[in-house]
């Protein structure tokens, strides 16, 4: 079969002949102006990758300690437990508060309590109502 | 340890001054570049325009596929192969991807049916001699059959060195050189005279 090496050397021909246009003296000088001006212009990403590597291994990049860590979450713990604590002075503790007076009112035992200091409008009144008084109600 | 700067690559960047420029554009050097700009882009436009059989898209396949070089030139790696063949692929990428972005590709049966209502290209071209004819035979074939062909007959490369700049297999590879031989067979038809 004599036809394949034929065909096979007029595709090569074609294949290895430099087609028309290709040494355009125009379009290479705009290819490689295009080319110096990307490369004048815009940073090389690689430089930039370079810098960023060098970045993440160099030693003027913060590194916290471990035991700076552990003292800061300590005093974190801390300023958040002492803001979250109850302040026992703006709720009237268990011997601020004293027995006014005890009676009984319409047969019902009436315990009456109040701030120590008399400006203060602080107080509390417990009423327990008798058995006689719930089964009237 | 940057790949580039690796013992095991010395060699192979000493021995390909291409290689070497690439080095250099990896670390950022636009001297280098330009220089490796100047050896590649001849050779490049005339694959480009051989596959895309259009001078101006050829044109911007090549500036993209330079532009695409300077960006990811520290991704080139020495050790994982040649140069050659990783400018080949990205060339190849840009050629492709820039033909179908910019026009739609026709098939060969649609190019053969298109052909049909005029002279054939081989007609057309009588009083030329056999690569002009081949030459408007093979612009109706699909680009990467053109692609195929031409990596094989023109460079020499091997399936699996063509699998690579296509970014496709050796099977495929296999169908792109058979179909495209066969088509041109087939347009050539009234050449076999010349061929037999």
């Amino acid at each position: 079969m004599t036809e394949r090496p034929t065909l096979d050397a007029a595709i090569a021909a074609w294949a290895k002949t430099e087609p028309a246009g290709a040494g355009d003296a125009d379009a290479l000088a705009r290819i490689l102006g295009h080319a110096e001006t990307i490369a004048t212009q815009s940073a090389n990403p690689a430089r930039a990758g370079a810098g960023r590597f060098r970045q993440k291994s160099g030693a003027g990049r913060f590194r916290p300690k471990p035991g700076w860590m552990l003292g800061g979450a300590l005093a974190a713990s801390f300023a958040t437990a002492l803001l979250l604590a109850p302040n026992p002075r703006e709720t009237p503790g268990a011997d601020e508060v004293v027995l006014a007076s005890a009676g009984d009112v319409a047969g019902g035992s009436v315990k009456l309590a109040e701030s120590e200091s008399g400006t203060s409008a602080a107080f509390a009144l417990l009423y327990t109502p008798t058995v006689e008084e719930e089964y009237q109600l | 340890m940057h790949a580039l700067l690796s013992p095991a690559n010395d060699a192979a960047v000493a021995a390909d001054p291409a290689t070497m420029l690439a080095v250099r554009c990896a670390s950022g050097d636009a001297r280098a570049f330009a220089e490796l700009a100047r050896m590649l882009a001849r050779p490049a436009l005339a694959q480009c325009i051989r596959i895309l059989n259009d001078r101006q898209l050829a044109e911007d396949a090549v500036q993209e596929a330079l532009t695409r070089l300077w960006r990811e030139a520290h991704r080139f790696d020495p050790a994982r192969g040649s140069f050659a063949g990783w400018w080949r692929r990205m060339l190849m990428n840009c050629a492709l991807d820039g033909r179908r972005r910019l026009r739609p590709v026709a098939g060969l049966d649609e190019a053969v049916e298109i052909a049909d209502g005029e002279p054939t290209p081989a007609r057309a071209a009588e009083r030329a001699d056999l690569a002009a004819r081949v030459q408007a035979a093979a612009a109706e074939l699909p680009e990467r059959q053109r692609a195929a062909l031409a990596l094989f007959h023109g460079e020499g490369l091997s399936m699996q060195e063509i699998a690579d700049a296509l970014g496709t297999s050796e099977k495929a590879v296999e169908g792109l050189l058979l179909r495209g031989r066969t088509a041109l067979k087939t347009k050539l038809m009234d050449l076999k005279d010349e061929m037999e």
